[in-house]
């Protein structure tokens, strides 16, 4: 029997708040559940299953009416908390409680839009926020799509490409013996031929599949955010979010330099071994 | 040919409605502002463009054909050439600068990768064409990627469009067959950064629309007025 895919039991990023304007309506699928997420004119983000309670049509095909959402087929309209408040071809009738899309929790963090199911405990995503270090100044790096599974991506860490280093010092570019060494389940180093120290790198996970990197190196050290978004069995989405220690040096040329590094990690993660 | 220019003076376009490499030229022909008759070509079923009459035009067999003032120009990218050159003044979608152009022309050169991949993709969907499709939905992907990274990267350091931090004929080239992609199988959910430019493209005063690509009903322009269906503005 096929299954209907389910939402999994926590906060799943679902892709930068900057990239869903005022009224307009994207896709986004987890773990095989098709969502349509939608910005109303107030500002408010939605995410729900992306088919009408009518006749299943893909709500992602309608249109934002204010602050509600309108099915491409019979034109319906559907107000933030998923109710039925309108159907043209029977103007004057109230439409009956029962008709109603399926919503899911949708709140904005960090830059992101996350989603969790109605019935998750941890509905506040403050309870997400206390795990972040605060007095950080997130930014977003970029969205990425990797032809890997989210387990792999774990699994293939010790593949991650040195870190774009700022002041790449001379000394750091005359070495060519470069290899990374796991000095713990969570600790990375890079070592030379003299297995002195270059970078570290260490993970911590926020919650499942919101991992923070911090990555040291030359006596600076850059946080980053990886919300992993599981599309299925082959395709992860990857929000990559920056603190660096200080945003005042060259924030542009920090985070060009973090985008083409994630450029190389993706390349790494899709090489089949 | 359904209705040849009895005259050799004015500038007409062999066009065909579906055709996103004539709606390329449409576009910027709006853009322009010029004064322009499209000559339609039955294209498909009638395959009009394979005829006799209309290969001593192109002998490729292609559309678009642009004829101007008796000058016959195929293919889209240089007739955006020819028209940034001959008729904007601004010299703003093909600046006159060796650097600019040459990196210009190099997205002029993958937008006829986009219609290889993504066209090709959307011919076999849409009309039945035969081809690979697999390779085709796959070199779209591959296309897709390479865009949307360098849009991401464009825009961390300020630039909203392919070359500047404004339109080109660049953009103009690589748009039509990527806001077509859906139709041709070819997801862009997973393509944020060319979802965005596609919105910011239909934001521009004077863009125009073609079946397939609807313009931004429900969303509001950059002076916060809203688009109707036909993709003019309202307050
Ligand atoms: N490089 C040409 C390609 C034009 C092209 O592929 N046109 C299609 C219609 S969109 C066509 O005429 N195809 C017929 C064929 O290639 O035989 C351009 O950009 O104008
Ligand atoms: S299917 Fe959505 S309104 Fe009928």
């Amino acid at each position: 029997m096929i299954q209907k895919p389910v939402l999994p039991k926590n906060w799943v990023a679902v892709g930068f708040s900057q990239d869903l304007e005022k009224g307009q309506i994207n896709i986004v699928i987890i773990e095989e559940l098709e969502l349509v997420i939608w910005r109303d004119h107030k500002g408010q983000a939605h995410a729900w299953d992306n088919r009408c309670p009518h006749r299943g049509t893909r709500l992602s095909l309608g249109f934002v009416r204010g602050n509600q959402l309108a099915c491409l087929y019979h034109g319906w309209q559907f107000g933030g908390d998923g109710q039925c408040v309108y159907t043209p071809s029977i103007p004057d009738s109230t439409p009956p409680k029962s008709l109603k899309a399926h919503t899911h929790r949708c709140v904005e963090f960090l830059g992101l839009i996350w989603v969790a199911p109605l019935d998750f405990e941890h509905k506040d995503i403050r309870g997400l926020e206390s795990h972040v270090r605060d007095s950080m100044d997130f930014q977003p790096v970029r969205s990425m799509i990797i032809y890997c599974s989210a387990e792999n991506i774990f699994n293939r860490l010790a593949s991650i490409p040195f870190p774009p280093s700022r002041i790449m010092s001379r000394r750091l570019r005359s070495i060519s013996n470069m290899r990374l060494i796991r000095e713990t389940e969570s600790v990375f180093l890079w070592e030379d031929d003299e297995n002195r120290t270059l970078a570290s790198y260490q993970f911590r996970e926020i919650q499942p599949d919101f991992v923070e990197f911090n990555c040291e190196s030359e006596g600076t050290a850059d946080v980053l955010l990886f919300a992993l978004q599981k599309i299925d069995s082959q395709k992860t989405a990857l929000h990559l979010l920056l603190a660096p220690e200080n945003w005042s040096s060259d924030p542009i040329s920090l985070k060009l330099a973090y985008a083409q590094w994630s450029k190389k990690l993706r390349n790494q993660l899709e090489q089949v071994f | 040919m359904s209705s040849k220019p009895n005259t050799q003076k004015g500038l007409y376009l062999y066009d065909y409605i579906l055709s996103g490499n004539c709606y390329k030229v449409r576009l910027f022909l709006s853009f322009l502002q010029l004064d322009h008759e499209l000559i339609p070509i039955d294209f498909f079923p009638g395959f009009e463009h394979k005829q006799t009459e209309f290969l001593e035009l192109n002998p490729l067999g292609q559309i678009p054909v642009l004829m101007d003032d008796g000058f016959v120009l195929p293919d889209a990218q240089a007739i955006l050439v020819y028209l940034a050159a001959k008729y904007d003044s601004t010299e703003a979608w093909y600046p006159k600068d060796p650097k600019l152009q040459g990196r210009i022309t190099q997205w002029l050169a993958f937008a006829d990768s986009i219609t290889g991949s993504c066209s090709a993709a959307r011919l076999h969907d849409k009309l039945g064409f035969k081809l690979n499709i697999e390779q085709a939905r796959k070199k779209g992907h591959q296309n897709l990627r390479l865009l949307d990274d360098h849009l991401v990267e464009n825009k961390i350091v300020g630039k909203d469009w392919l070359v500047l931090n404004r339109p080109t004929i660049a953009d103009i080239a690589c748009f039509p067959y990527v806001a077509l992609a859906e139709e041709g199988g070819i997801s862009l959910n997973d393509y944020p950064a060319a979802r965005s430019w596609i919105n910011r493209f239909k934001k521009l005063p004077q863009f125009i629309v073609m079946p397939g690509i609807p313009p931004l009903h429900g969303m509001k322009n950059n002076e916060g007025k809203f688009f109707n269906q036909e993709g003019l503005c309202f307050s």
